[in-house]
């Protein structure tokens, strides 16, 4: 018999290490250690016959289907820069947007710190504004190097929402931009900016009021 | 034939209770499901939805989805996971994404100037930034890694290393917990594309309300 050395060998000695650890995991599974999860045993199941567990989950089905927000609502999708005008389950339109940068701001000092994204979860709709104006925030002079000011007229800005907002809380909008090229890109604050002939449909079509969600 | 009839008759009647509690059992893991879901549908926020059975993820609000993806392929080791609702406690990812640091005052840092910039670099953080291997955490040893379908190099042969710590490491890992007497799930899913990766590790957050749904057939 020849001596095997070597590679041969060491594949040899490997394959044995991974069938022996494979055995090791699918033994203690199938005969040391049920799949099912502890006290996952069929309690209800043992009580009820198919038919009715059947109904009862149609039931169940059926309660969280009343659920769904009626009428129109606005979707975000802050991954491709997406906004979605839902009516029930039919995108009544698509708009290309700018959402949140994600960068981080640090006052010179580390007094204060900004992180730039577009807030998650469920909104509503809570102002519609035409021709809003921007009441500039520190972080907005932070940002440009410059020192916030008192006089609260210099923080007054009327350009750069564009000719509509939908506010929905905390200082966040869904409005227009100067910023055109930039739309489907992730450089904003937080808000959400729209080009101004799509937010002008978005904003006459939802009501204050209306269901945001933005993920 | 005389004889053997008992014995089929047997096997007849056998077969169909099986069939009853196998189909009894299906339909109370789906009512389980949907209890759970209605308790996390009535509050207000999005939630996540893992089912392996169906081979989904999907990111819900009240009930309906607003987004979707499809799981390529799943495998897991270790126990099946209880169907509660779980919070998701970390993300943990070989790179991580940084977020970019705005340096106060610098001129093509400022919307204006990005506008004029070169659409490649703007020094934001977005989908193409995320990691496509990662892992989820959900506490009580309930790990969930994602590894996209690709042809690339590098996660190629990050996906190679991953096979093979599947079929060596985790066999073990699962005999530590079973010897510990401690409860240890790991599930793999391999997504279709590095975006649709990307895409879930973009969308789960730290603290996202999650149910994973792991029919036992």
């Amino acid at each position: 018999m020849t001596k095997m050395r070597g590679w041969p060998l060491a594949l040899i000695v490997l394959a044995g290490l991974l069938v022996g650890c494979e055995l090791i995991g699918y033994g203690i599974e199938i005969f040391g250690w049920s799949r099912k999860p502890a006290g996952e045993t069929g309690r209800t199941a043992a009580i009820k016959s198919p038919k009715e567990l059947q109904s009862q989950n149609a039931s169940l089905a059926g309660r969280l289907k009343a659920l769904a927000t009626r009428g129109l609502f606005i979707v975000v999708d802050t991954a491709e820069n997406r906004l979605y005008v839902m009516n029930g389950e039919k995108v009544q339109k698509e708009v290309v947007v700018s959402c949140g940068s994600g960068d981080i701001l640090e006052e010179t000092g580390g007094k204060r710190k900004w992180i730039f994204d577009t807030p998650r979860g469920e909104f509503s709709v809570t102002s519609k504004l035409v021709n809003p104006t921007w009441i500039k925030p520190d972080w907005a002079f932070i940002e440009e190097g410059e020192k916030p000011p008192a006089n609260f007229n210099e923080r007054i800005d009327n350009d750069s929402l564009g000719a509509y907002a939908l506010g929905f809380g905390d200082g966040f909008f869904i409005h227009g931009t100067l910023y055109t090229r930039l739309l489907g890109r992730n450089v904003t604050h937080g808000c959400v900016r729209v080009g101004d002939k799509d937010l002008e449909e978005v904003f006459h079509w939802v009501p204050i009021g209306a269901k945001i969600y933005i993920y | 034939m005389k004889k053997s009839s008992p014995l089929v008759l047997t096997l007849v009647v056998a077969g169909v209770l099986s069939g009853y509690a196998q189909e009894r059992a299906d339909l109370f893991e789906k009512n389980r499901f949907f209890e759970a879901e209605l308790s996390l549908a009535k509050i207000p926020g999005t939630y996540m939805i893992i089912d392996i059975g169906e081979r989904t993820v999907s990111l819900k609000a009240r009930g309906q989805v607003l987004r979707k993806w499809t799981i390529a392929r799943t495998r897991s080791w270790g126990k099946s996971v209880p169907l509660k609702v779980f919070k998701m406690e970390k993300k943990s990812a070989l790179s991580q994404p940084e977020r970019p640091n705005i340096t106060p005052g610098k001129e093509d840092q400022k919307t204006t100037d990005k506008e004029k910039k070169d659409s490649s670099d703007l020094g934001v953080l977005e989908l193409k930034d995320m990691p496509v291997h990662f892992s989820l955490h959900f506490g009580q040893n309930v790990h969930i890694s994602v590894k996209p379908r690709t042809k690339r190099f590098w996660p190629t042969l990050l996906n190679v290393g991953k096979t093979i710590s599947w079929h060596t490491i985790l066999p073990l890992k699962t005999l530590w917990f079973a010897l510990r007497k401690k409860s240890f799930t790991e599930i793999e899913l391999v997504m279709p594309s590095e975006k649709d990766a990307q895409a879930i590790y973009w969308s789960f957050l730290d603290g996202h309300s999650t149910l994973i749904f792991q029919p036992s057939r």
